[in-house]
């Protein structure tokens, strides 16, 4: 291979990129109005008094157990929401993958199919979906599980399917000399050792849906969000607080249990 | 070749099932144990509506919404068809595409500044020698830091900020840019606590000073890496800014909530139209740029 | 084996045999037998095609001209791979295990091909024909760690539930492809002489490459040697000299003089 001509070496290299990257960035700077009516008026009182809040959180009894059963809401609905997306995710995720398939036109044509079908499904955020739901079929708590359940469908399906296709030959093919089919090599073989990656990633979709599930409760279910919505119309701020470390909370305890489980589960 | 029939024998009894339990299992079955409760506290919880959702007014009131959505509802020509809205809509999706690149270069930017300290093995001083007390609470209040802002979604952080700042473009930014600076701030750390420590090592041992060493044995591994997370995280960023939109009063999602309000269904077909075709594009230019990156 | 024909027809029979990548030969035209319960060392350099001779033997690819007849079947001819794993079985370098499953569970996949699907899926929760697994894995030694996860094993013990595997599978010949290149010496010469008393006490037929030439010669009756996919000797072990074997892996000449290295 003889020496590149400059021009597509300099395409291809990093200092492109590197022009790239800050003539995008400064562009989006341009786009602020960068104009005098920045700070809202009364805003330096107000964020003054939002930190300080942070500091005296509301502990009355009453509250935190307010606090606490919006929390438990906000929970189930992030678990509800979070199955169902498995219950599509998963077999989309093993069609997509195409490891059950023989290769072959109709092998493409399927992988391709469930790509673009799991691509739609994530690229509207749930706060869309629920919208769109609520308008639909009115304020019900299905409207915010399935608007949940949607995009982390098309996200679970696509993590899925990569995961699937990334385990290794080998044991398949001892398995196959073993006399498997190719439903059982992927039974014994590619399930298990995909397994790990698959409920790591589960777990941590999980610590995701209950932030979700926080927000999606402005579409009118109960749970952290709402809660935080009025505390925030009565600007008591220190209500606010308590309720942020209560998700706060939640979600570090989510992700505990996540790392917990990805570091038993790694052979 | 002696075979031990000794140990064997007992083992045999010993477990009746293949698997033994685990931290992995037990965590599998308490899952479907909360998603078992979760659903039935759902569907027979007081008001959960189900039954009323699954009749023929449901199925009426969808078929509606799908045509206003089509434009049948509007007194006009619906929107997708006027020029005017598709140039109006234009200029919105471009203020929401100057809004996630913002909100993405400003958190890469208070990632980078902070990263190193984060990671365990610079802290703790395996990497570039003595660590000290300052830095291990620099990561633990850096730790904490991520924590605590990636666990607030981005809506609720615009609407806090949005007291304090004028509605616009800036304070949805910064909303997302606070978010995404706890996830980011978690992968980078953990970048550098993976990573192969042997280069760094090998500067030190032969001289280096804490910054040469810095910029020669760890940036040139840990940077490329950074920059793919940080372009993958444009993908979500995208995603979010229209909804961030609708608090912060920016682009695309500013638009919708009004819409939303005047009932404009057609509008709201126009402005997902312009979705969709942001998300498809950022895709599409994260995945170019990540290529570079290699 | 030397020129009487025997009275029995040979259990493995490979005529003409021809198999090309991309345009490359990885094997010239063979043809080769080998009778039932015949211990067989293939050696040769790396590249010199004994892996996809073992393949080709083995049913797992096919020739691109002539026939591989195994037991009286034409092995192309075999489309399924419960029918395939009775004839042949297989034992490679490493990574034949699934590190995820326990090594009871490991073993037993060598039932795969005769269970029918359902009784697969619950054999993974409630493993059947545990007899069967636990004495093969007593055979190779390690009975009491039937519930250890194969990953925790080391190379040695997981070449042991290889074997085992192979035990309740149940062939009627074994391809070895390389199967104690990873192990040090000691550990090889252990589970070489495993698999060989393995093989004849049951009256299978082992075919393995080698890359030890001591091994070989302790282990096997007969010895094929391969360099760029050409047959280069097939004898009785007892015929092998020196001077062959180091003529078969000796380099060509470098550009720069004499070869760097003997294998």
């Amino acid at each position: 291979m003889g020496p590149r001509p400059a021009i597509s070496s300099f395409l291809e290299s990093r200092r492109l990129l590197t022009y790239l990257l800050i003539a995008i960035a400064a562009w989006s700077t341009l786009s602020v109005d960068w104009g005098g009516n920045l700070v809202h008026p009364g805003g330096a009182e107000s964020a003054r008094q939002i930190f300080t809040a942070a500091l005296t959180p509301e502990l009355s009894s009453d509250f935190l157990a307010l606090a606490l059963s919006a929390s438990w809401t906000t929970v189930t609905f992030a678990v509800a929401g979070l199955t169902l997306a498995i219950a599509v995710g998963l077999p989309l995720g093993v069609l997509g993958s195409g490891v059950l398939l023989r290769p072959g036109s109709r092998r493409f044509f399927t992988i391709a199919g469930v790509r673009v079908v799991l691509g739609f499904l994530r690229s509207i955020h749930e706060l869309v979906w629920a919208w769109l739901f609520v308008v639909a079929i009115g304020l019900s708590p299905i409207a915010g599980i399935f608007a949940l359940a949607i995009p982390y469908a098309g996200i679970l399906g696509r993590i899925y399917s990569e995961i699937l296709v990334d385990v290794p030959e080998e044991p398949l093919n001892a398995l196959r000399t073993s006399g498997a089919s190719e439903f059982k090599v992927f039974l014994y073989g590619r399930l298990p050792m995909a397994m790990p990656d698959m409920l790591s990633y589960t777990f941590y979709r999980l610590e995701c849906g209950i932030r979700s599930a926080a927000i999606l409760s402005f579409v009118g279910i109960t749970g952290l969000g709402y809660q935080i919505q009025l505390s925030l119309n009565d600007l008591l701020y220190n209500e606010v607080w308590t309720l942020l470390f209560f998700l706060v909370g939640l979600v570090a305890v989510v992700d505990l249990w996540s790392s917990l489980v990805r570091k038993s589960v790694t052979p | 070749m002696s075979t031990k029939n000794i140990g064997s024998t007992s083992y045999r009894r010993k477990w009746p099932l293949a698997f033994r339990p685990s931290i992995g299992l037990t965590s599998l079955a308490g899952f479907l144990l909360l998603a078992i409760v979760s659903w039935a506290h759902i569907l027979l919880g007081e008001d959960s509506g189900i039954t009323s959702l699954f009749t023929a007014q449901t199925w009426q009131r969808i078929t509606e919404f799908v045509g206003e959505l089509a434009g049948s509802g509007s007194t006009n020509k619906p929107a997708f068809l006027s020029w005017e809205s598709w140039k109006h809509g234009a200029g919105l999706a471009v203020d929401t595409l100057a809004m996630s690149v913002l909100a993405t270069a400003m958190a890469g930017l208070a990632v980078l500044v902070t990263f190193l300290p984060a990671a365990s093995n610079v802290a703790y001083g395996d990497l570039a020698g003595a660590g000290g007390k300052t830095g291990r609470v620099a990561f633990h209040l850096l730790r904490a830091a991520f924590v605590f802002t990636r666990s607030i979604p981005e809506l609720l952080w615009a609407m806090l900020i949005v007291f304090m700042l004028s509605p616009g473009i800036l304070p949805g930014a910064i909303a997302l840019a606070i978010h995404n600076y706890g996830i980011l701030g978690k992968l980078s750390a953990e970048v550098v606590e993976n990573m192969d420590t042997r280069p760094a090592q090998a500067l030190r041992s032969a001289g280096a000073g804490k910054f040469q060493m810095l910029a020669y044995g760890i940036l040139p591994q840990v940077l490329p890496q950074l920059l793919t997370y940080l372009l993958y995280r444009w993908e979500v960023i995208i995603r979010t800014t229209v909804v961030v939109g609708f608090v912060a009063a920016g682009g695309l999602g500013h638009e919708f909530r009004l819409r939303m309000s005047w009932f404009q269904y057609d509008e709201i077909t126009l402005l997902l139209t312009f979705y969709l075709l942001l998300v498809l594009l950022v895709d599409l230019a994260s995945a170019g740029l990540r290529r570079l990156a290699r | 084996m030397t020129s009487t024909k025997s009275q029995t027809p040979a259990h493995l029979t490979l005529e003409a045999v021809q198999k090309s990548y991309n345009g490359q030969s990885a094997l010239a035209p063979l043809s080769l037998s080998v009778n039932a319960g015949e211990t067989v060392a293939i050696v040769g350099p790396s590249g010199s095609g004994k892996t996809t001779l073992l393949n080709l033997m083995a049913g797992v690819i096919e020739p691109d001209m002539g026939t591989v007849i195994l037991g009286g079947n034409n092995l192309s001819d075999i489309q399924a791979n419960g029918e395939l794993s009775r004839l042949v079985g297989v034992i490679h370098q490493q990574f034949d295990l699934v590190p995820h499953l326990s090594v009871l569970h490991n073993v037993l996949a060598g039932r795969l091909g005769d269970w029918s699907l359902a009784q697969s899926l619950l054999s993974l929760v409630w493993p059947r024909d545990r007899q069967v697994a636990m004495q093969a894995l007593d055979r190779v030694g390690i009975g009491e760690k039937a519930h250890e996860r194969a990953a925790r094993l080391s190379g040695g013990e997981q070449q042991r539930v290889a074997i085992a595997r192979l035990l309740v599978q149940d062939p009627q010949m074994i391809i070895a492809d390389e199967p104690v290149s990873s192990l040090d010496p000691a550990r090889a010469a252990n589970i070489l002489n495993m698999l060989k008393d393995i093989a004849t006490e049951r009256g299978k037929t082992l075919v393995a490459s080698i890359h030890t030439l001591d091994l070989t010669s302790k282990h096997f009756e007969r010895v094929i040697g391969l360099r760029n996919g050409v047959v280069q000797f097939d004898l009785p072990v007892g015929e092998l000299s020196q001077k062959r074997l180091v003529s078969l892996y000796e380099l060509k000449e470098t550009s720069l003089g004499a070869p760097a290295s003997h294998q």
